[in-house]
């Protein structure tokens, strides 16, 4: 047997233990932890008796997570966003579930990923159980208080709700290709699949700002093997968004409606923020849809500041826009946050 | 200058009008006082740290590395109820869990209230008139005992003076450098425009150069 592989899971105990002494916000997560460090005990005693693959693949795995749950102790990752994020979560699953949040130092990394660490080592280790699933999503470090550039998570939570349900597969089996199609091209369809089901759950909850972060981040990108066309993408979500007939959004809709799931909606109210933002105040967020509906209020907000035509924004320079427009939607849903902590305390 | 009195502070605070005292959240009434308003610890922090320079530059002298501000502060961030502990002598700044804004008639001077006092914790800022954001609290523990802080206790309090003409913050000529933050910022010391006047005049001094010659 491999050392190496031993040395990475004594490695990864002495990690996550480390983690362990860090406090964490979610008493679930912490759960999560300290089982995860008594299974790779387990793993260490009996290392020896596994596979070579099997101890190597849940050294990967739990590798894997440890970068997802550090995010969480970093105390640095957008809370207002993974607060939003749990919020839409809700919609769509009962299912116990955690969302931990990585920040990336690679440029435009915004990604989920969707092995659950849980689910594999529970195929070698069947008598192990977990309290939670994993939803492991990454942000750039960069735009970590830009909560406009974070509506990108909600196509990453899309992915989640996707393969949590398996529904752009089961789009395979109910509008299957034809017979014969390389298996190549079945995976090309089932990744824009994929990514177009992403783009109507963020739409769902952000609207038009999912629009605007597309276009910025990827406006002139063609079709390729895992994403369809920028182009093909925007007019998908528009027509979604502005209630206009689109036979993806039916076809999922279909979906949805077959295998009994919430249904592809819009799910928030755009609050009129102007009012607040021109005179630099955050907005009081009333309900939940408006906590979402702020994201696409704050970029099309954002457009009209960044004209600097009128008051306060005459004589800013751009950047500081860019930024007061963020801060005020991150505090806004901050402020939401605190009050419903502070109610919920006090009834 | 006048004093407002508590009254005439829940009328402005409870108001939705353009000149009105804007402070939310407001989590309890009780925060105005007969002649102040209490104010809450925020949840972010930057926290001083120690570095292998010495101290902390302000002017680089030409072709000198300077090392940010920055870097002597680390940040972090706590929940509603979280403790902060502040040890003895270490700077932290963080904000009021409220974002304020103020009309352009009225300044606010923020004290530390008495209980946090009497433990060390002395803070003393103001606020100008026509201000937008989380009031900025640079805390500093000067006891010899660590202090456990809980996010949103009640730490400050705000005194509020209406003056007899208003005050324009921000003009096309005159932009503030902290305008509308929402979390701690560190300082900006070393971007006042004084410094390099400053550098330059010393220059003038440096290899027997008089002033006064041209």
């Amino acid at each position: 047997m491999s050392q190496f592989t031993l040395t990475t899971l004594h490695l990864l105990r002495d990690e996550l233990t480390s983690l362990s002494r860090t406090p964490f916000f979610s008493p679930s997560l912490e759960s999560y932890l300290r089982n995860l460090i008594q299974i790779l005990g387990q793993v260490i005693a009996v290392y020896d008796t596994l596979p070579a693959q099997t101890s190597r693949s849940i050294a990967q795995h739990i590798w894997r997570a440890t970068k997802y749950l550090k995010g969480g102790t970093s105390k640095t990752v957008p809370y207002e966003t993974v607060y939003a994020l749990n919020l839409a979560l809700q919609d769509w699953t009962t299912h116990p579930s955690q969302i931990t949040t990585a920040l990336s130092e690679d440029p435009d990394d915004y990604h989920f990923w969707s092995i659950d660490p849980g689910k594999v080592i529970r195929q070698f280790l069947p008598g192990v159980s977990f309290n939670v699933e994993l939803i492991q999503i990454a942000l750039p470090r960069l735009y970590r208080h830009r909560p406009l550039y974070n509506v990108a998570l909600y196509h990453e939570l899309g992915h989640y709700v996707d393969t949590h349900y398996q529904i752009s597969k089961y789009s395979l089996i109910l509008s299957p290709l034809p017979s014969g199609t390389p298996d190549h091209l079945v995976q090309v369809a089932l990744s824009h699949r994929r990514e177009f089901f992403a783009d109507l759950f963020a739409a769902s909850y952000t609207g038009k700002a999912i629009h605007k972060f597309l276009a910025a981040i990827a406006g002139e990108c063609r079709s390729t093997a895992t994403h369809p066309a920028t182009n093909d993408r925007l007019q998908v979500v528009d027509d979604f968004v502005d209630g206009r007939a689109n036979r993806v959004v039916e076809f999922f809709r279909q979906i949805l409606k077959e295998r009994d799931l919430p249904s592809l909606e819009i799910r928030y109210t755009r609050p009129d923020v102007s009012g607040c933002f021109n005179g630099i105040r955050p907005y009081r967020i009333a309900n939940d849809a408006e906590l979402h509906g702020i994201l696409e209020a704050g970029w099309l907000f954002g457009e009209h500041a960044l004209r600097r035509n009128s008051f306060p924004w005459l004589h800013m320079e751009s950047e500081d826009v860019s930024r007061i427009v963020n801060d005020l939607v991150e505090k806004s849903i901050r402020n939401r946050m605190t009050v419903l902590k502070w109610q919920y305390a006090n009834t | 200058m006048l004093i407002l009195s508590g009254k005439v502070l829940r009328d402005l605070i409870l108001s939705d009008a353009e000149d009105s005292i804007f402070l939310d959240p407001l989590l309890d009434l009780n925060q105005i006082g007969q002649v102040t308003v209490d104010i809450r610890l925020g949840y972010d922090f930057l926290v001083s740290v120690v570095t292998r320079k010495p101290y902390v530059e302000l002017s680089a002298r030409d072709g000198d590395f300077r090392r940010g501000i920055g870097s002597y502060f680390q940040e972090t961030r706590r929940e509603l109820g979280d403790k902060f502990v502040l040890y003895p002598g270490q700077v932290v700044v963080t904000t009021s869990l409220e974002y304020l804004s103020l009309p352009p008639n009225i300044y606010s001077d923020i004290l530390t209230r008495s209980s946090y006092t009497r433990l060390g914790v002395h803070l003393n800022t103001m606020v100008q008139p026509g201000f937008k954001g989380c009031i900025s609290l640079e805390l500093c523990n000067q006891g010899n005992n660590a202090i456990e802080m809980i996010v949103g206790s009640r730490i400050c309090q705000a005194r509020f003076f209406q003056l007899s003409h208003q005050v324009e913050y921000i003009d096309g000529d005159n932009w503030r450098k902290y305008y509308g933050d929402v979390r701690p910022t560190v300082s900006k010391a070393d971007l006042d425009g004084d410094l390099t006047s400053l550098r330059d005049a010393q220059r003038q001094f440096d290899g027997n150069m008089s002033p006064l010659v041209p």
